[in-house]
């Protein structure tokens, strides 16, 4: 239960707190601190070590965001945070206060179920190969559009630098992101 | 199935006054956390050694507001908060505006993510990219050891060519030969409310020392004062990298000139990779000063950059590298002159 940092509590005030924050779309509370007994945390607890790609996969069961390195080298574990991708391995939850995250579970459309254009393009184009790179790459890709509706070849591949596929699969994810874009563009303009 | 960190406290405090205190009370053990990514990372691996505990509790300084500004006035010149983002950086106008040379460093940092999250004291403040350093077997001589593994080793990227001491690696940082060329300056917090100023020149040690910077444990940087650049300022940055769409500089040059019709007033030329701390080329520099720019000036100059190198067997090709990008940013400086 990660009690080790128990001989230390009298030179430590007990942190403990409620961390609030928005995991796609959805309020979580999570109970944080040094010495929650099970019985007194309301829903999730969440230990001053845990990352934010472990809370996400262990604690909420959202096993879409994926880990590779855990080293923030390879970016696999890419969430977006307040719309920006950040990488959910090298975060610690309790750094998390009031922010809003979204994970690949939260990007097709949570009524229908339809999926998000970069989604559609990854499937269309075959930007995935074995497919493990492929959460963090597309959440990249889409706060790319978010910001630059209209990249070019250069400015998607800058914007994709952080991911890594190891299959080696660049140029299909090029040319979905590409499509995304133009099918985001011609949806705008309806 | 996750490298889990090792366990800590966190404690976050919201001024600067208490960041301090509670980095005396905690002591040895504590650290200051901020953007995390590189923190984490060597946590996450157990990097440690007698000079390098891993620490016990981590002190959250992000709640800090003064920490996270940036600040411009034309007479003070620019303040930076030391937990400002690199995103940050790269978003603000008055910075792209009037700073040139941090927008062109920030856009060659890291990857877009790390970006969001990495902050600008972090960056100054990182830690070696040596893999002996980063490897939990290696007790080198920067984590409180006796030996410098890589003098016999793999010391091709991340090492240093010149003014190394009893360890081999150079200084990772973009940042740190960019505000040096600027002029800044560290607002640094020690207790009882104190705070000194140091040059960034001073900020970092010399090559024998096993410390990245002059902090004592219980000193916070809090900020960095850039000087406002004289009117008629040249400044570019360019970074060479294996990787050329994210990764560490094999080296990088950062130049800021004040040319007055058409002769060099003030020249700073500083390197990054190549030695342990940003080196401040003066030989090249003096070269070029009260004179004017042409290309065998230039060609003088970009020999001048590497006086004193000595490199390592596999790294002597960072030597020709530092003076061929010197050349090629004193180059550009020249067209722009001309344009």
């Amino acid at each position: 239960m990660g009690h080790k940092g128990r001989e230390k509590r009298d030179v430590v005030q007990n942190q403990r707190k409620l961390l609030h924050l928005k995991v796609n779309g959805k309020g979580i509370t999570l109970t944080f601190g040094e010495d929650i007994e099970p019985w007194d945390s309301m829903g999730y607890d969440v230990y001053p070590w845990d990352t934010l790609a472990f809370t996400l996969r262990e604690k909420l069961g959202l096993t879409g965001t994926k880990v590779a390195c855990d080293n923030g080298a390879c970016g696999s574990c890419t969430v977006l945070m307040d719309q920006r991708p950040v990488l959910s391995c090298s975060m610690l939850t309790a750094d998390c206060e009031g922010k809003e995250i979204l994970t690949i579970e939260g990007l097709a459309d949570p009524q229908s179920g339809k999926l998000d254009p970069v989604q559609e393009a990854f499937v269309r184009h075959h930007g995935i190969q074995c497919g493990f790179c492929t959460p963090g790459m597309i959440l990249s890709a889409k706060a790319l559009l978010m910001e630059n509706p209209n990249p070019s070849e250069e400015e998607v591949k800058e914007g994709l630098a952080g991911n890594l596929c190891r299959c080696g699969n660049y140029d299909l994810m090029i040319v979905s992101v590409m499509e995304a874009a133009k099918m985001m563009r011609d949806k705008a303009e309806g | 199935m996750l490298s889990e960190l090792p366990d800590f406290e966190h404690v976050s405090v919201r001024q600067v006054e208490e960041a301090v205190s509670a980095l005396r009370t905690y002591g040895d053990g504590a650290k200051v956390i901020a953007g995390g990514t590189d923190l984490l990372a060597l946590m996450k691996d157990r990097v440690q050694g007698p000079k390098l505990p891993i620490p016990k509790v981590l002190i959250d300084i992000k709640p800090i507001e003064d920490m996270q500004r940036i600040d411009y006035e034309r007479a003070q010149g620019l303040r930076i908060g030391a937990a400002v983002k690199i995103r940050e950086v790269l978003d603000s106008k008055i910075i792209r505006k009037e700073f040139d040379l941090l927008s062109q460093t920030a856009r060659t940092i890291a990857t877009t993510q790390i970006r969001n999250i990495g902050t600008v004291g972090g960056n100054l403040c990182q830690k070696s990219r040596c893999p002996y350093f980063r490897h939990p077997d290696f007790l080198c001589h920067r984590k409180g050891g006796e030996t410098c593994f890589a003098f016999s080793g793999e010391h091709k990227q991340y090492h240093a060519v010149m003014k190394y001491g009893k360890c081999a690696s150079a200084h990772p940082s973009d940042l740190a030969p960019c505000l040096l060329a600027l002029g800044a300056e560290c607002v640094v917090a020690q207790g009882g409310g104190r705070e000194v100023v140091i040059p960034l020149e001073k900020f970092f040690p010399e090559g024998n020392d096993q410390r990245d910077t002059v902090l004592r444990p219980d000193e916070l940087l809090v900020s960095l004062r850039v000087p406002c650049p004289a009117e008629k300022s040249y400044q570019v940055f360019l970074k060479c990298r294996t990787r050329h769409s994210a990764d560490f500089a094999l080296a990088s040059v950062a130049v800021a000139l004040r040319v007055v019709k058409g002769v060099c007033m003030d020249a700073r030329i500083v390197l990054g990779g190549v030695a342990p701390f940003p080196f401040r080329a003066v030989e090249a520099e003096e070269r070029i000063l009260e004179r004017a720019l042409d290309e065998r000036l230039i060609g003088e100059a970009s020999e001048g950059s590497v006086e004193g190198v000595r490199p390592l067997p596999q790294n002597a090709y960072k030597s020709d590298l530092t003076k061929a990008l010197v050349n090629r940013a004193l180059t550009s400086i020249l067209h722009q002159m001309r344009m």
